[in-house]
């Protein structure tokens, strides 16, 4: 497949874009798996979402 | 809708996305630039905003990383965020205030598009499954299919924030009427 005068421009923009979009890709993963863990801190410590507590009831003490 | 703190998180989780889409759209346009203008680059009106919006970009990175305190970290990328807005309309009117090397607006104008169809469906498709995208995400995406389980709410305690709670203790679950 003949590409034409732009070929250049037209393989190196594919490449570019490839590479930046599997580089965001990939920041998402590792991005997503450290608020996992972030997360697990945090519930472990004590905090929890108000939309997850059904393995225990929390009660404030400032109340 | 003000104030929200889900507000900060997407705006943070944008900010990179944003940064190499802007970047991606600099490079390329730069690289088609020398074969139809003759030169890389050119210090007009739609080069200079987009790369404004780039730098602005990295900004909100580097803000969210300098500010140790999340809450002022989410408040002065606010405030950047609504100054770099400002940005929005003189990118898109630059064309028509200013004499640059890029063509008028060639979409959204009076008599219709001027953009050759190969360039205007797959830019139209792309709209629309941009805006899919966002309609999913915003009506709960994933979520909805993953409830939380019953009796995970607590009727009296929804005055809490979801995160930042203290002074809590853990107590065994009771049956919530």
């Amino acid at each position: 497949m003949s590409l034409g005068p732009y070929a250049s421009f037209i393989v190196t923009s594919y490449a570019l874009v490839t590479a930046v979009v599997l580089a965001l890709i990939v920041w998402v993963a590792i991005d997503f798996r450290r608020q996992q863990q972030r997360l697990r801190e945090l519930e472990q410590s004590g905090v929890s979402r108000r939309s997850g507590r059904a393995a225990a009831d929390i009660r404030c003490l400032n109340k | 809708m003000w104030r929200h703190p889900l507000a900060d998180v997407a705006a943070k989780a944008a900010a990179p996305i944003g940064a190499a889409f802007t970047f991606l759209a600099l490079v390329t346009g730069s690289l088609w630039g020398r074969p139809m203008w003759g030169t890389y680059w050119e210090w007009d009106a739609r080069l200079t905003s987009v790369l404004i919006l780039f730098l602005m970009y990295l900004g909100l990175m580097a803000l969210w990383r300098a500010v140790e305190d999340p809450s002022r970290a989410a408040r002065a990328a606010a405030i950047l965020t609504l100054v770099g807005a400002i940005n929005l309309p003189i990118i898109k009117f630059s064309v028509d205030w200013w004499n640059t090397l890029h063509q008028p607006a060639s979409v959204f104008r009076m008599g219709g598009p001027t953009l050759d169809r190969a360039f205007l469906i797959p830019l139209l498709v792309m709209a629309v499954a941009f805006f899919a995208v966002v309609h999913h995400v915003a009506s709960g995406g994933d979520a909805q299919r993953d409830p939380a389980p019953p009796g995970a709410q607590l009727a009296d305690d929804a005055s809490q924030p979801a995160f930042g709670v203290t002074r809590c203790r853990l107590v065994p679950m009771r049956p919530l009427s």
